[in-house]
C-alpha cells in the first residue's frame, strides 16, 4: 500500500511537470505564431501585410518583451538567422533567459524582406515564465 | 473416506500452515504484478500533455516550412519556392530550370528543416505525374506507421494555350516526419 501510495505521487509530479512543460511549448508556440504572423509582417507599399515574410526593421524596434497569456507573464528573446551568401544572424533581442527557470526554444521557418528580397530564414524564440 | 480425509487435513497443522503460505505467496506476487502495471500505466499517461504539445510543435513547424517555402524567393529570381516547383509541374518552359531549383530548395530545406526531421515537398495536379522533393534526399517516402505532419496549399499558375490562358490549380503537400 504505502509502494502504491509512493508510485501515485511520483506520477502526479511527473504529471504536474510535463504538464508545465507542455504548457510552456504552447505558450512559445503562440509567441512566435504572433511575431511571425502580426507583430513583425512585412507590410509592402500599397500596405498589404504578406504573413511569414519578417520586416527586419520591425525587429529591430521591438522593445516589448513580456507577453500576458492564460494569467502568466511570460518573458522571451528573439533571434533571427538567415543565408546570404554565408550565415548572418539578427539578435538575439531581449534578455538572455534565467538559469534558474526552465525555457523553451522554437524555431520555425520564416521569410526575410531584406534588400528587396525573400530570403528563407529561421526564427528562434525563447520564452520562460517571468 | 472423503470426510475422514477432509479431518485429517484439518487436524494436520502442518498442512494447514502450507495451503495458508502458498495462498499468501499467490497474493503478494498477484498484488506486485498490478503495482507494476499500475506504475507504468501512470508514467505513460503522466506523459501525455508534453508528447501531445511536441506534436502541436511539429505541426506547427510544418506550417511555417510551408509559408517560408510560398513566400521565399529562388536564388536570383522573383518566383517563390513553390510557384517555380508549380511552374516546373504545368509549364513546357517554366521560369526557374527543374534541376536549379532543385539544387536550391533541397539546400534551403536541409537549412529550415530540424537535423532529426525529413520533409517531403509534394506537389500535383490531375493527369500528370507528381513533383517531389524529399530532404534529406535519402529519407525516401515516410512509412505509414509513422507519424506525420502535413501541410496542405494550393498554388495556382497561369497557362497560356491556343484558345487563350487557362489557370491551373496545383495542390501542395509539405510533409514533416521523423527520421527512423
Amino acid at each position: 500500500m504505502i509502494t502504491f501510495v509512493i508510485l501515485v505521487v511520483s506520477a502526479y509530479r511527473q504529471y504536474r511537470a510535463s504538464s508545465e512543460a507542455a504548457l510552456l511549448s504552447d505558450v512559445t508556440s503562440s509567441i512566435a505564431t504572433h511575431l511571425v504572423l502580426e507583430e513583425l509582417v512585412y507590410v509592402d507599399s500599397v500596405g498589404k501585410p504578406s504573413a511569414y515574410v519578417i520586416d527586419p526593421v520591425k525587429l529591430g524596434s521591438l522593445t516589448k518583451f513580456k507577453r500576458g497569456v492564460g494569467g502568466e507573464n511570460y518573458g522571451f528573446r528573439v533571434s533571427l538567422s538567415y543565408r546570404s551568401g554565408m550565415e548572418h544572424v539578427l539578435g538575439p533581442y531581449g534578455t538572455a533567459p534565467p538559469a534558474d527557470r526552465p525555457n523553451c526554444t522554437l524555431v520555425v521557418g520564416a521569410a526575410l524582406f531584406e534588400n528587396n528580397r525573400l530570403l528563407p530564414a529561421k526564427f528562434e524564440v525563447v520564452a520562460w515564465r517571468a | 473416506m472423503a470426510r475422514v480425509r477432509r479431518n485429517f487435513c484439518h487436524t494436520c497443522r502442518a498442512c494447514s500452515e502450507d495451503e495458508r503460505g502458498v495462498a499468501d505467496i499467490l497474493a503478494i506476487a498477484f498484488m506486485f504484478i498490478v503495482l507494476v502495471f499500475a506504475g507504468v500505466l501512470l508514467h505513460y499517461y503522466s506523459v501525455t500533455p508534453l508528447r501531445a504539445a511536441t506534436d502541436r510543435q511539429l505541426s506547427l513547424k510544418s506550417g511555417h516550412i510551408y509559408g517560408a517555402l510560398d513566400k521565399a524567393q529562388v536564388g536570383s529570381y522573383t518566383l517563390s519556392y513553390l510557384r517555380a516547383a508549380a511552374e516546373n509541374l504545368v509549364l513546357a518552359q517554366p521560369t526557374v530550370p527543374g534541376d536549379y531549383l532543385r539544387s536550391r530548395m533541397d539546400n534551403t530545406l536541409e537549412y529550415l528543416r530540424p537535423l532529426e526531421y525529413a520533409v517531403v515537398v509534394s506537389l500535383t495536379r490531375e493527369n500528370a505525374q507528381p513533383w517531389v522533393l524529399v530532404c534529406p534526399s535519402g529519407a525516401g517516402q515516410p512509412a505509414a506507421e509513422l507519424k506525420q505532419f502535413t501541410h496542405r496549399g494550393v498554388v495556382s499558375v497561369t497557362k497560356a494555350e491556343a484558345a487563350g490562358e487557362r489557370v491551373v490549380l496545383v495542390q501542395v503537400a509539405v510533409t514533416f516526419f521523423r527520421l527512423p
